[in-house]
């Protein structure tokens, strides 16, 4: 949401300063925002899936000792 | 930049209304409590608020190359906010352990 804000702030700042080579860091604003949801949501479910895991086999270790105790 | 009258009405009409939208999606966005019902909020911004304020700034350019940058912007924008807001439902949906408290989650 703050991208998309900052997308409409900077094109219509071409319009109040008369550039129109400013609409181009507007268009570079849109691809990248695209391409960093991508990444980090990418990077935080594989996050998750390892930490997943890693807690499956900690309860596994509690389960083992509770049938040896 | 030499606007006749009704070319600017159009455009502060559309503009405005833009803005207005956005500013309705932001309180939205900060007075819901769970995630799936802020992407509802932040999905009007990207949708009608964009796309008002960039159909205002063509009237604006009119007939020329930087209405087709605006364009460009607008069509790029609207073909991945939906990718966007897909990809983080699923995060939402795989990360969040508390999701059948909030919605209902079919099988």
């Amino acid at each position: 949401m703050i991208g998309t804000i900052t997308i409409a702030i900077i094109a219509l700042l071409s319009v109040v300063l008369g550039e129109s080579a400013v609409l181009d860091i507007s268009l570079i604003y849109a691809v990248m925002s695209f391409v960093s949801v991508i990444v980090l949501s990418k990077i935080y479910m594989g996050r998750f899936v390892e930490w997943e895991s890693e807690r499956g086999a900690l309860e596994e270790e509690k389960e083992e000792e509770e049938h040896g105790a | 930049m030499e606007l006749s009258l009704i070319r600017f009405v159009i455009a502060a009409v559309l503009i405005a209304g833009g803005i207005a939208v956005m500013c309705i999606a932001t309180f939205g966005v900060f007075r819901l409590n769970t995630a799936m019902k802020r992407m509802h909020a932040a999905a009007m911004g990207d949708s009608m608020g964009i796309g008002m304020v960039m159909l205002g700034i063509m009237v604006v350019y009119g007939l020329s190359a930087s209405s087709l940058k605006v364009l460009a912007i607008l069509a790029l924008f609207w073909c991945a906010s939906p990718v966007c807001s897909h990809l983080l439902a699923k995060l939402e949906v795989m990360t969040n352990l508390n999701l059948e408290d909030e919605c209902e989650v079919p099988e």
